[in-house]
Parts: structure tokens; sequence; C-alpha cells
């Protein structure tokens, strides 16, 4: 099956006044039509800057630099702004944020700014937008859809403005939906509703969904595969159970030590070291200053992204060497 | 609905605002000077009319009860008597005070329409040469000394090259006035079709305007900027880039629309500067306006002209402000609808 | 630069806090990076430097009536030319910094000390305290501020005495709002509770613990006053209201340079007026590049 999203080789860069932040470093990435894939990582590793540099929405110092981003045939990267705005974003991709309260325009209704949206990329009449907002105020759940479309966002609690949210990013019914940490900061209740309407969605709607988050219960619960990110670069990628049962690289299995076991009375186990300063990255494997199966070639040259059989990747020397 | 509650809210509190202002006025007037008598019926006053001042003041009653009397003379339209003038406050203040305003109002159109353009682009182009020369401006306009600036303009503008009128008041002294009616020259003239003094008047009040003006135009260039700046880098812009929305809506439609809030309640404040600067600017053109009056009467220690001048000037200003904060309400969803 | 941590006089009391001085010296570093700023800083030292060394720059009297030179346009002798009286215009604007840095800084400092108090005692008790005080805050700031000065100096009197009161009092509310707003938000900060739990008695805790902390946005006010009491002084003294004649000062010089206007005899209003715009002009870009260092925003 072709990916719907394929991004190869991404590299971007924020070009600051003595340094140059490597956020970005060389990311291979594919969505396939209709599935919720995961992208966990830490703060800092490159997560949101990957998503936003999908939508071209990264705006200087930073710039991309080089990669292809192939999404339904063409290269986004290749598009003038133009081509963006119209066909792209808000249309065939849509992207939530956290805080969803302060992304919506606090002197305009919710139901405004949804319906706005579907009038800027499919026209039609205020009317009709009207129509096709409630519809999908409905869609999202929201109980009472003309009160909610006549309030202003301050009068909307966090989980009813990420509803919001979701029904303006689905009501020009896109092929992928980015969420950028998008139930981050709201109840963990709220949390879970707002993940199992996510699934629903997808179920009707077949949209792809790319969860960004550092949340490893969140991908577990919602995702079919997962993409683990770290300095930069994707270290693992593969099927959710597969990846969370038997992780191949040391920094997804130290993650997953490190979510606390309520069962047992153990502390919690914290990843010696600290993240790399993406300004001054170690040579060889960002990861390895931190790794207890590092070895020489660790340090020396960086791993590349390889196929394990089926959907597995993982881009690390040891356990390539585990393997043979 | 909410919006009533709020507009009643506030016009409640207008009371009590107005109520401190007079108790200030009143201190102005009777306690804070020596002999306030003095300053009531000036230097050349006889015996007579000092002992009746003093018996129509009151002055054995206690300051309570003077401040009392004084609230009743104020509500029933007696600001005492402009001995230089000979004519009560009152009136010379309803002669005056419409040229003041005239003048506040159009110095601040001209500085709104000048200043939150410039703030906008210089916001959207930062870091342009129009950025650049917008922030000089600003830090110009408002380093600058509001008399000073209108004399050196009078002195390029009329000494030396001719173009403007001499400083000698609203209309060329050789020409017959339209009929007062609002006692805005420039409405006056409007009304009575006379496009001989219309065209007069905006001469002579085009140099006095742009001094008011400019003195503003760098606070206000500054604020638009930083609002803007400030609001373009928010979360709902980059969501509305995320939706694919055309650059020009978001700039023009969205951020402005959010980033002039603060600039409205600024409106305000800048009333009252206005309204500040006249007594320096009339002066100096020559017109005869509330501010020149109230020179007139420090010149001629007539201190019931200058703080009848303060009084009304303050009330005015409350009354803006409350405007100023009933359209703020208006416009933004957040403050009414709680 | 760095300035040595001292420990005040009362012992406990008193310490330069080792962030203050890490702040200076970053804005020692922000003046000296931006070239706009750094013009700012050269300009206000130039201000405070020619106030301080008045006598000794300008050594004519400033007072000293010389009819035989009067209304002398600018020339070698006379650098910025004599007025009515034949006194020497330079040697009056050189006296009349030193008058407005006088006023300035008084003024600036009476306002502060008054307001500061007042908010403080206002943000931290609040209550019945905060209510009035806030009230009388507010009448204050009903009124737009020049017509205020201007009321508050004709009832008082002119001079240089009554100006310094009258600028004080209409900037003091000012600060007291400032302050009030940034005790708010700090007297629920834990360091605040711990120094009410080391038995600190109330105005210790706000004078000694709160108040330094909240100094940075308070800094930037200050900046702001000292040109805009300068402005209000000479616009006091320009309708008659401020210093005395024949004390020099920029406000009046020019008032009485306008009757020469029309003869054309500019140097009377167009030198004092120089002065007056290059100071506030100096302190408003000192001011801009220094907000950035006491940015709020940057701050925590």
């Amino acid at each position: 099956m072709e990916p719907l999203l394929d991004i190869r080789g991404l590299r971007t860069y924020f070009f600051l006044r003595h340094a140059v932040v490597k956020a970005v470093n060389d990311v291979h990435l594919s969505v396939f039509p209709g599935e919720m894939v995961g992208l966990v990582g830490e703060t800092g590793s490159g997560k949101s800057v990957t998503a936003l540099s999908v939508l071209r929405l990264i705006q200087p110092p930073g710039r991309v630099i080089s990669g292809e981003i192939i999404f339904q045939g063409r290269n986004l990267l290749a598009l003038s702004e133009a081509e963006m705005n119209n066909s792209v974003r808000g249309r065939a991709i849509t992207m939530i944020f956290q805080n969803p309260r302060s992304c919506l325009n606090p002197v305009l209704t919710a139901g405004t700014q949804i319906a706005r949206v579907y009038q800027t990329h499919c026209g039609g009449t205020t009317r009709q937008a009207r129509e096709r907002a409630l519809e999908f105020l409905r869609l999202v759940q929201i109980p009472d859809p003309e009160s909610v479309f006549n309030r202003y966002p301050h009068q909307l609690s966090g989980g009813m403005c990420q509803r919001v949210m979701i029904a303006m990013a689905l009501i020009c019914e896109p092929a992928l939906v980015i969420a950028d940490e998008a139930t981050t900061g709201l109840d963990v209740t709220v949390q879970d509703q707002i993940l199992t309407l996510m699934r629903e969605l997808r179920n009707k709607t077949h949209t792809a969904q790319l969860f960004i988050t550092h949340d490893l219960g969140v991908v577990a619960e919602t995702c079919d595969r997962v993409l683990v990110m770290y300095s930069g670069r994707i270290v693992e990628a593969g099927a959710v159970n597969e990846v969370y049962a038997r992780p191949l690289h040391p920094y997804t299995s130290a993650l997953l030590n490190s979510v606390p076991d309520l069962r047992k009375d153990s502390r919690p186990r914290s990843i010696p070291g600290e993240v790399p300063d993406p300004r001054n990255l170690p040579p060889g494997c960002p990861f390895h200053p931190r790794c207890d199966r590092c070895t020489d070639i660790c340090r020396v040259q960086e791993p590349i992204l390889v196929s394990r059989g089926g959907s597995r990747q993982v881009a690390c020397h040891a356990s390539v060497q585990t393997e043979e | 609905m909410r919006l009533l509650v709020y507009v009643t809210k506030r016009l409640l509190l207008l009371v009590p605002t107005l109520l401190g202002v007079s108790i200030v006025c009143f201190t102005l007037i009777r306690v804070l000077p020596g002999n306030p008598v003095y300053m009531i019926v000036g230097p050349y006053a006889t015996l007579e009319e000092i002992a009746r001042v003093k018996a129509d003041l009151g002055f054995d009653k206690p300051i309570y009860q003077q401040y009392l009397i004084y609230l009743n003379d104020v509500l029933h339209g007696d600001l005492g008597y402009s001995w230089h003038t000979s004519q009560p406050v009152a009136r010379d203040l309803l002669q005056r005070f419409p040229l003041s305003f005239e003048l506040s109002t159009i110095s601040l159109v001209i500085a709104l329409s000048v200043a939150i353009p410039l703030g906008v682009v210089s916001a959207v182009h930062r870091g342009s040469w129009l950025d650049h020369i917008a922030r000089v401006l600003a830090v110009i306009g408002v380093s600058m000394p509001l008399f000073w600036s209108g004399l050196v303009l009078s002195y390029v503008f009329f000494f030396r090259l001719h173009w403007a009128p001499p400083p000698l008041g609203t209309l060329d002294p050789m020409m017959q006035p339209p009929p007062r009616l609002t006692g805005m020259i420039l409405i006056d003239s409007l009304i009575a079709r006379r496009w001989d003094a219309f065209q007069s008047a905006l001469a002579h009040l085009a140099l006095p305007a742009v001094t008011l003006a400019f003195s503003m135009i760098g606070s206000v260039t500054r604020m638009t900027r930083s609002s803007m700046a400030e609001v373009l880098h928010s979360d709902f812009v980059r969501t509305a880039t995320a939706f694919g929305l055309p650059r020009r809506t978001v700039i023009y439609r969205d951020a402005l629309q959010n980033a002039l809030l603060p600039v409205v309640t600024m409106v305000g404040m800048l009333y009252g500067f206005a309204l500040g600067g006249t007594v320096l600017v009339e002066m100096i053109f020559g017109l005869a306006g509330m501010g020149s009056y109230a020179f007139g009467s420090i010149m001629n220690m007539d201190y019931a002209g200058v703080e009848g001048v303060v009084l009304v000037v303050a009330v005015v200003f409350v009354v803006v402000n409350l405007l100023v904060d009933i359209l703020y309400a208006i416009i933004d969803p957040r403050i009414s609808y709680r | 630069m760095t300035l040595p941590i001292a420990s005040g006089p009362a012992g406990n009391g008193l310490r330069w806090k080792p962030g203050l001085s890490r702040q200076l010296d970053y804005s020692w570093y922000v003046i000296r990076r931006n070239p706009v700023t750094l013009l700012g800083f050269v300009v206000v030292t130039l201000f405070v430097a020619v106030g301080l060394l008045a006598p000794l720059i300008a050594r004519r009297d400033p007072i000293e009536v010389a009819p035989a030179f009067a209304l002398q346009s600018p020339c070698r002798q006379f650098w910025f030319g004599t007025d009515q009286y034949g006194r020497d215009v330079f040697s009056r604007i050189v006296h009349s910094a030193r008058l407005d840095l006088f006023i300035a800084l008084t003024s600036v400092g009476l306002a502060f000390a008054i307001g500061t108090a007042i908010g403080a005692l206002a943000g931290y008790y609040g209550g019945a305290l905060d209510a009035t005080l806030m009230r009388l805050t507010d009448i204050v700031l009903a009124f737009p501020p020049f017509i205020l000065a201007m009321g508050t100096a004709a009832a008082l009197g002119a001079g240089t005495a009554n100006i310094i009161y009258v600028v004080a009092f209409i900037q003091a509310p000012i600060y007291a709002r400032l302050v009030r707003g940034e005790i708010l938000s700090a007297r629920e900060r834990p360091y605040a509770e711990a120094a009410r739990c080391s038995g600190n008695s109330g105005l210790g805790v706000v004078f000694i613990h709160l108040l330094p902390n909240c100094l940075p946005p308070l800094l930037v006010q200050v900046a702001n006053n000292l040109s805009w009491a300068i402005l209000n002084a000479a616009g006091l003294s320009f309708i008659g209201l401020g210093v005395r004649p024949p004390t020099p000062e920029w406000g009046s010089m020019i008032s009485e340079g306008v009757q020469f206007m029309m003869s054309g005899r500019w140097w009377l209003f167009m030198f004092p007026g120089l002065a007056i715009f290059v100071t506030i002009l100096g302190f408003n870009l000192l001011a801009d590049g220094l907000r950035d260092v006491f940015d709020p925003r940057l701050r925590w």
C-alpha cells in the first residue's frame, strides 16, 4: 500500500545568532491511509517541529533545509505558499494543537471560526457553512451544538474547545489529521473522552491521524503504529503492541521502563544523563552517552533506520549486532 | 443583556468618581491656597466685595458645609465669577469649550489615522526600513515637548515659508464668522455653507491640530506596533494559518482586530492628554478655546477661571473614559459576556 | 563590573540580591550592544554631568543683566546668543539643566517613595485599606495629568518647591498601582510565606522581602518618569506656573522667547526647546533599551 504521507530525510534547522539548532535531523516517517500513528519523544526531541514542517509552518530563524515530504503524490516542500494554503492546509492535512482555547480567536464565536474554515476551502453560503459546522459539532459529540456555536472561546471548557478544534479539523474531510499534544493539559477524564472520540472518528471517517505526544499511555490506547523520536531522529518504529512488548532500541526500552508500575513497589527508573543540547550534538548516535549498550562504533557513526521485518524499524548499531 | 448590566454598573461608578473629582477641585480652590478669597475675587477687589464674598462663602462654616455649598453651586451651573472677563466662569467656558473640543477631536482623529496604520505596517514588516523610520518618528514624537514643536512649526511654516496663516485665531481677521450654532467653527461653516470660512478655519486649525496630533502619534504607534507584534506570534494566529486561511485575512482581520483592543483603551487616556495639550497649543496659535482661557486666567491670577477649567476638563475626561470603556466592552466579548 | 554583595546596616536586614548585580551587569551589556541605547545612555550621562557641573561649564552668571548685549544672535562670544536682558542663553540653558535635574530627581524620588509605600500597603494588607487607598489614587488618575498639575500649581502658587510637590503628586498614583499589582502577585509566592513564617512583621515582609523583588519594572517606570517630570516642569513654567523668574528654566525661557519669534530671533526659543527635546529623547532611548532587561515576561 502506498503511504499517504511519506517524509524522507527531513532536516529542519534553526539558525540562531551563535548556534544552529538541529531540531529535525534526517527523519523518515510514513503514515498510511486510515491508520493512527503515534510519534513519541521527550520535549525537545523534534516531534512538533516535524509536524510544523509538514504544513510548512516553520518561521524564521527556522528553515527546512533538505528532504522530501510526499503527500498524495506531491512533494509538499516544492509547492508554493498559495498552493499550500488552498489545497493542503485546513483541507487535506489539518492540525490541532495543545491549549485549544488559546488557539481560537477570542473575539469570534466558536461556530463562526469553524464555518469560516469550511467557507474558505469549500465555498458555500454562510447558511450552508453554518449548517455544516453544526453537523460537525454534533459529530464531535457536543451536546447542544446551536448554543456552543454562538459561544465565545472563553465561555467554553478546555475539553469543549478541543472538540471545537476537532470539528474544525474535520470539516473539510481531510486525509490526515495531526494532533500535536492535543490532550496534554486536559483533565484525565477529558483526555480519555477526546481519545475515544478520535478513535470513533477514525472508524467513521477513515481519516489517518498522527498523534504527537510524550505520553506513552496515550499511544498505547489509541495508536496502531508508533514511532519513537530522539534528538531529531526516529530511532524505532513498529506496531504498538510489538514495540511495547519487545523494544529494540535502548532508548525505547529505557522509556518503557521509566513508566512507574503501580503494581510493583519499586521506584521509577529514570534514564541517566541528559537530553543532548541540540546546538551541540554528540558525534555518532545521539543516544550513546546515556546508553548502556554503547560500543565503539556508536560513538563514531550515526546509525541509520533499517527495517527489521514487517513494519519494524530501528536505528541502532547495538540491536543489529545483537541480531547477528 | 449582560452588556446592559455592565453599562449600568459603570454608570453607577460614575457618581463616586465625579464626587471625588469635585472634592479635589474644592480642595484646590478653597482648602489649599492661603487665602482663597483673593483667589476668587482677584487682586483688584474692593473691601466690600471681599466682605461680601466672605459672607457668601461662609468661611465661618465648617469645611464640609462649605463643600456642600460648593457642590450645590456647581450642580446649578455656578462655577464662580471670572473677574478678568467680567462674566460668570460657566458662561465663559460654555463659549470656549466647543473650540477646544473640536481641536482635540480633530487632533485625535489625525493621530489615530496616521499612527495605527504605521504601527501595523511596522509590526507586519518588522525590521524593514519602514519599521525603522516608524520607530524613529515615534520616539521623536514622544520626546518633543508639545509647546516647543508648535512654536517650531509656526516659525517654519508661517514665519519662514508663509504657507500657514498667522497664528491669530481660527479665521482670517477680516472675515465675517458664520452664525454660531455649535461653537465649532468647522461645523458651523459647513451648516451655513460658508466655504470660505470653512477653508480659512481649516488653514488656521491645521498647524495646531498637527502639533497636538504629532505629540500623540508616537505613543499610539508604539502601542499598536507592540500589540500587533505580540498578536502575530500568538497561538490563534498560528492556528489560523495552519488551517489555510489566507494571509491577508489572518493579518488584517483576525490579528488586527485583537491587536487594536489595547489601543482602544488608550484612546481615553489620549483624549485627556489632548485636552491638557490644548492649554499649551491654543496659547501659541492664538485660539480662543478653553486652554487659552485657562492660560489667561493664570496670567491674570483669576483662579476661579483656572479651577473652573480643571473641573470641566476633568468631568469631560471621566465621561470620555466611560464611553471608551463601554466601547471596549462592546468590542471585546470577554468583558461583558462573563 | 560586579557589585559586592553587602549586607545592610541592620545586620540581617537588607542585602543586595545577587540577582540585582547580575541585572546591572546585563543592563550595561544591553546598553553597550545597541548603539541607539548607548546614544540614550550617553545623552543622559551628559545631562547629568552638565547639571552637576553647571557652574564650571557656564562661567557667565545666568541671571546677570547686561542690556548692552541684548538680543544678540549666536556668535563666538555668546554661543547661543543673548536674550532681551542681555543674559547669555547658553549659560541659562546649562544652569537650567541643573535645576531640572534637581526637580526631576526629587519629584520622582518623592513620587516613588510615597506611591510605593501606598501601593505596597494596599497590595499586602488588602481589604478596606486597599479599597480606600485605591479609591484615592483612582480619583487622582481621573484627571488629565497636565490639567491637574496646572490646577494644583495654580492653587499652591509658583515656585520650585511647589513644582516638585505638584509633579510628585501626579506621578505617585502610577507607582502605587504598579507596586500594588506586583505585591499582589508576590505575596502569594512561597518566599513571601517563608518570610512570614520566620517571624517578620507584616511591614518587614513587605518592605524587606517583597519589594526588592518587584523593583525591575519600577525602574523602567522611573526612567520614563524622570523625563516626564522634566516635561511637566517645563510645561508648567511655560504657562507661568513654574519656576519664578529670573531663575532660568527651559520652559519659561521658551515662553519668554515667543514674543521675539516673529521678529526672527529664533535662538531664544529654539535652543531651550532643543535642550528639552534632546534630554527627553535620551531618556526615552535608554528606557526603551532597558525595557528588554527588565521586561517582566523575561524575568521569571
